[in-house]
Order: structure tokens, then C-alpha cells, then sequence
């Protein structure tokens, strides 16, 4: 081609019309100039798709950028408010999970949960590590609150999730296979819709500990959520091949 | 050879740490007498780490022991502390199984003053004041420990804040001056904290005058404090003005039988500022009142006049019971008004200040040593620095900061 298309028909353009008409092996073969970032661009994006990530992490940065590296020759996006370079206040879980309970844009409010949250699970693991009275007893415990965390929004996964289908004119509850994102998504929505019921009336922070250690313990609601979605996936998977 | 090592040694050790150092002396002079370039080196990682004194009798702390944490037994967390403990911090000393304050500089200092005052002369008032969450109230409760060990009778009120809101208490008319109005359930909380504090200090006390409560009753001359602490109890009603002659009593007497009283205030401001939000006391009328209105606090300005002797008064400005409006400075004069700062006029203004580095650090080395900052970067120097930093060294902000990590 003489005049790469991208300089006719602008970026985003191209970058419809490729997805639109070729798939994506053949994208740099039409034109060499072509880059694959081109592709990967979200169309809610408030930067032009020239725009690199920053670099966030403190060590990488004192490093430097290698010679050939593609960030010398870009601009580069400014990084956004909730990130920050400490490990002690930023942990990308947490992040996700406060963003998602967040009511009307407070987020102030939701740290504050968050924040109350880890210290009460600080406080009843602690008072069981101090009441232990063998070494043993006491690596059995796990008093981190992250970890918890974690480990309780891992547990409240699930493997498989439904969809509907519909074949025929006849839906289908088809049982596929959960994707990373989606799994973690669902699992964070159960454990929040458990705490925020109205009948007790009580402090979130309280309610989400009782809940995340629950879940942690592989017992409470959200995880009973979890194996009811596996029964429903388990009772129809005569129809999993209509995915 | 030995002894000639330790002397070396303790003259090395800089005069702050010096209690610290005398005990680690004892366990490693053998390994002096092996190697000294290592001992200087593990020596100064412990001076990082020191936070913590072994002397748990606030009458023997000196400047050394600034910034380091002490014990206090349980009895005196149950008796003498009681209700003064913030419940968060109650909370945390729960979970770590042991009571433990941190010894401070101006709580030195205010202990040194009442330590050499002659008590023959009138009541001298003592004003903490300083930012929010600095540490006003924690120096108070060292200073009523300390006092209360020399056997002191204390007078204590937690949060003067309290004695003028809450729209849910009851309020009547005084029986004994018309125009004044008692609030008998803070009464009635007030004697039973007075008790819990003083518990075997009033039994040599007896009235010298007559009170008649009704026509039928009446405490004749020479009946017992205690017994007039449990008639407040029991009959409600007339809790404020036993308070009230609980304080004229002791007021009387102090001199006499040689009594030294202190009288602990919090937020004392709140006894001589309107409160004027929507939960302020309100007579029949449907009136606001007063602080010097209400006999409780009124009864207590009078501790606070350099009219009696064997006494001293320390007291906290709080601007957290004014209203929200003013809430922008510290300093005595903006917290307590014109009307209040003549009234405590002269007194001696002491500012708490927020941590300095040395103090935050052994708070955090405190935490960690009890577990509490669980993340790995929290225990590194270059996290420590960073909380610190972003706590700005006041103690409350480095408590909620540390809650969470």
C-alpha cells in the first residue's frame, strides 16, 4: 500500500474498520506501521491511543528505561488519584472492592469501612494469637489482614457460572466456564449484597468482618451463593454444549 | 578489667538512654570483654528498637525516660482510670493483654511542678492544651496515676462536654436555690466514678455542718462521706447537690486534716461556653441553659477559684465541646473565651505538643513488637519513615494509619 491507512482515515477509525472486517493476525500485515497497542484501545478513553502507562513502581523507575524502549519516544498518561507508590496504602484487591461498595462517589466513607474493616479482623486474630500458648498453635493462625481478605474473596469464587441461551426460541440456563475477572467481580457482589442487609442494623465494618471470615472459614452466605450457582450449573450441564 | 569496660561504656551512653543501657550492660559485658567493635554495633540497633522501661512507677520516671511505655497494673486500670481510658485505646489494650502508656515530656514537667509546690498556698490551676488527638488526655491520667500512688484524694471529671448536652436527660428544677437545675443521672454517674477512684481514701471523712435534704431527712454533723455517696446513689434526686457537698467538704477540710486534693477536668472549656447546638440542656420553659446554671458545674467552678488551699487543679482545653463553628485554634484564650480565661486567671498554660521522632518511632516499635503493623513494608526503616510522615507525628492520625496496615 502507498499511504498507510491510519494517515487517510484517522486511528480510531482504522482501528474499528480493522476489527470490524479483518481479525487481528492480519491487522499488521495490511500495514507495517501498524501498532498492536493500536488495537487494544477503550473507546471510553479520554487520551488519544498514543498515550503509554506511567510507570508506578518506585524501584522499576530508578532503574530506568531501557535504550529501544517504546515509553522514550510517547507521551505518557498521567497516573490516576487511587494509585499510589506504597505498598502500605495501595493493594490492587482492595482497590477493586472499595471502588465497587462505593455509594454516590463517597469514597471517603468507604475507607473509613475499609479502614475499620481490617482493624477489627486485626483484633480478633490477634487476641487469639496472644491467648495461644504453643508456637505451633500461634503459625496456625493468620493475622494479616490482607491475607484474609484475599483468601476469603478466593473461596467465594465460582468455577462456573450460567448463561442464558436461547436456541430455537427455547432458553437454555447453560453452565460456562467463568472468566478471571468475572469470578472475582461476582465474588466481591456476593460478600457486599450479604453485609448490606437492612434487618440488622449495624455498622458495615462489623458486618463485612463477620462476613470475610466467614468466607475464610469456607462457611457464611456468599459462599453458600457460590455452591448454589455450582448446584444450578451441575443440575443443567446437559445443555453445555449449546455454549 | 571488667569494671573499668562498664564505666567506659556508661560514659559513651548519652544520658537519655541511660536507664536502657544499664540493664543491657549486665547481660552482655562477656561479650565486650570478646569483641568491642560488635557489641557497639548490636547496642545501637537495640537503642532503635528501645521503647519500653522497666520501671512501671510514674514516681520514678525522669527526663531519660521520655518516649518509652510503661505498665500499669490492672487494679489501677479498674480503679483509679476508670471511664478515663478512650474505649478504642481500651480496645487495643485488650488485644495486646497489658495496659501500657507512654511517658511523656510535659506530663514530666506538670508532675515536677505540683511535686514542689508548697500546697499551703491557694489552688493553682495547670491548662493542657494543644492540636487534637496530641495527647491531652493521656498526660491527665499519668498525672492522676502518679498523684493517686502519694495517696491524693482526686477529683476527676472525664469529658466536662457531657454535663451540658444530651436532650434525653432528665432536668429539674434545684430544690436548693431556685434558678439552678440538677441533672441527676450525671450526679449519680459522677459519685460512683468518685468512689471507684477513691476507694479506701474517705473513710476518716465526716461532715462538720448540717444538710437537710426534706423535712424528715438530714445528715446530722459528723456523718461519713461514704455514707452521703450512697445516699446520692439512692435517692437520685438529690445526687447533685451530695456532689455538691462532697466538694464543699473536702474544700473545708483539706487544710484541716491535711488532705491534698486534685482536681482533674477535661474540656473545662465547657464549662464556661454556651454549647448551642440543637441536643443543649433545656429547662420546662423550653430555655437553654446555661453552664453556670447547672448546679453539677457550678459546683465545680468553685473547686477551680483560688479560694481554698491544699489543693491543685489541672485541667484540658478541648475545642471539641464548643460548638463547630469556632473549632479552628488551640490556644487557651481562643478555646476558653474571654469569659473563661478570666476566670482560670493566672494559670499556667502548658502545651502538649504532637510526637517527636524519637517518640513516634518507639510507638511503632511498640506496635510491631505486639504484632499489630502486619504489613512487611510497615517494618522496614523505610516504611516506619513513611508513617510518620504521613501521620504528621500526631498520635491520633498514626494510631488510625497503623489500624489498617
Amino acid at each position: 500500500m502507498a499511504t498507510p491507512l491510519n494517515k487517510v482515515y484517522g486511528v480510531m477509525k482504522v482501528v474499528l474498520y480493522v476489527r470490524k472486517t479483518c481479525p487481528l493476525q492480519f491487522a499488521s500485515r495490511l500495514n507495517p506501521c501498524f501498532h498492536y497497542s493500536l488495537i487494544q484501545v477503550s473507546r471510553m478513553s479520554q487520551y488519544h491511543p498514543k498515550y503509554v502507562d506511567p510507570i508506578i513502581n518506585k524501584d522499576e523507575l530508578a532503574e530506568g528505561i531501557p535504550e529501544n524502549d517504546i515509553r522514550r519516544h510517547r507521551p505518557i498518561k498521567a497516573p490516576t488519584t487511587d494509585r499510589s507508590i506504597s505498598p502500605l496504602f495501595y493493594d490492587p484487591t482492595v482497590n477493586k472492592f472499595t471502588v465497587m461498595m462505593m455509594k454516590g462517589g463517597n469514597k471517603e466513607r468507604v475507607r473509613e469501612i475499609m479502614r475499620g474493616l481490617f482493624e477489627n479482623l486485626k483484633h480478633t486474630q490477634i487476641e487469639l494469637w496472644n491467648k495461644a500458648k504453643t508456637d505451633q498453635e500461634r503459625h496456625a493462625i493468620e493475622c494479616n489482614p490482607i491475607e484474609i481478605f484475599k483468601k476469603a474473596i478466593e473461596n467465594c469464587e465460582p468455577l462456573l457460572m450460567i448463561k442464558r441461551v436461547v436456541k430455537g426460541g427455547v432458553p437454555y440456563r447453560v453452565p460456562v466456564c467463568a472468566r478471571p475477572n468475572e469470578k472475582t467481580f461476582r465474588a466481591m457482589k456476593w460478600i457486599i449484597e450479604s453485609c448490606r442487609d437492612k434487618e440488622r442494623r449495624l455498622p458495615m465494618e462489623n458486618k463485612l468482618a463477620w462476613e470475610i471470615m466467614d468466607a475464610y472459614n469456607n462457611q457464611g452466605k456468599a459462599v453458600r451463593k457460590k455452591q448454589e450457582v455450582h448446584k444450578i450449573c451441575e443440575s443443567n450441564r446437559a445443555y453445555a454444549h449449546l455454549r | 578489667m571488667e569494671a573499668s569496660l562498664l564505666r567506659l561504656i556508661c560514659s559513651k551512653i548519652s544520658s537519655r538512654t541511660r536507664f536502657f543501657n544499664l540493664t543491657l550492660c549486665n547481660e552482655t559485658v562477656q561479650q565486650i570483654s570478646r569483641c568491642s567493635s560488635t557489641f557497639n554495633q548490636t547496642q545501637s540497633e537495640k537503642f532503635r528498637t528501645a521503647f519500653r522501661t522497666e520501671i512501671n512507677d510514674p514516681r520514678h520516671h525522669t527526663l531519660d525516660h521520655v518516649g518509652l511505655y510503661y505498665q500499669i497494673p490492672q487494679e489501677e486500670v479498674n480503679g483509679v482510670l476508670k471511664t478515663t481510658i478512650k474505649e478504642s485505646d481500651m480496645r487495643l489494650m485488650k488485644t495486646f493483654n497489658e495496659y501500657c502508656l507512654m511517658v511523656r515530656k510535659p506530663a514530666l514537667e506538670l508532675n515536677g511542678y505540683i511535686k514542689n509546690f508548697n500546697l499551703n498556698h491557694p489552688v493553682p490551676r495547670f491548662l493542657l492544651y494543644g492540636l487534637k488527638g496530641a495527647g491531652k488526655t493521656c498526660i491527665m491520667q499519668y498525672t492522676m496515676q502518679h498523684f493517686h500512688r502519694e495517696n491524693w484524694i482526686i477529683l476527676h471529671v472525664p469529658w466536662a462536654g457531657r454535663w451540658v448536652r444530651g436532650w434525653y436527660k432528665e432536668v429539674s428544677e434545684s430544690s436548693y436555690k431556685p434558678g439552678r437545675y440538677d441533672t441527676p443521672t450525671d450526679g449519680a454517674e459522677w459519685l460512683e466514678l468518685f468512689k471507684t477512684q477513691n476507694q479506701g481514701k474517705l473513710k476518716n471523712l465526716k461532715t462538720t455542718s448540717e444538710y437537710i435534704w426534706t423535712k424528715r431527712e438530714k445528715a446530722e454533723i459528723g456523718t461519713p462521706l461514704e455514707e452521703i455517696i450512697n445516699f446520692g446513689q439512692t435517692r437520685i434526686k438529690f445526687s447533685s447537690d451530695c456532689a455538691g457537698v462532697i466538694l464543699k467538704e473536702l474544700r473545708k477540710q483539706a487544710p484541716l486534716l491535711g488532705l491534698k486534693v486534685l482536681v482533674a477536668v477535661g474540656a473545662v472549656n465547657a464549662f464556661y461556653v454556651q454549647w448551642d447546638m440543637l441536643n443543649a440542656l433545656k429547662n420546662s420553659e423550653k430555655k437553654r441553659l446555661q453552664p453556670g446554671e447547672i448546679s453539677l458545674i457550678h459546683n465545680f467552678k468553685k473547686m477551680l477559684s483560688p479560694t481554698w488551699t491544699h489543693g491543685v487543679a489541672v485541667c484540658t482545653a478541648d475545642v471539641f465541646a464548643n460548638s463547630e463553628l469556632t473549632r479552628e485554634n488551640y490556644t487557651p484564650l481562643y478555646v476558653l473565651k474571654q469569659e473563661g480565661f478570666e476566670a482560670l486567671d493566672p494559670f499556667v498554660p502548658i502545651l502538649v505538643p504532637e510526637y517527636t521522632d524519637k517518640e513516634a518511632l518507639s510507638n511503632i516499635n511498640y506496635f510491631i513488637d505486639h504484632n499489630w503493623i502486619q504489613n512487611d513494608h510497615g517494618k522496614t526503616d523505610e516504611g516506619k519513615k513513611e508513617i510518620i510522615f504521613v501521620s504528621n507525628h500526631n498520635p491520633l492520625s498514626l494510631h488510625k494509619i497503623c489500624s489498617s496496615l
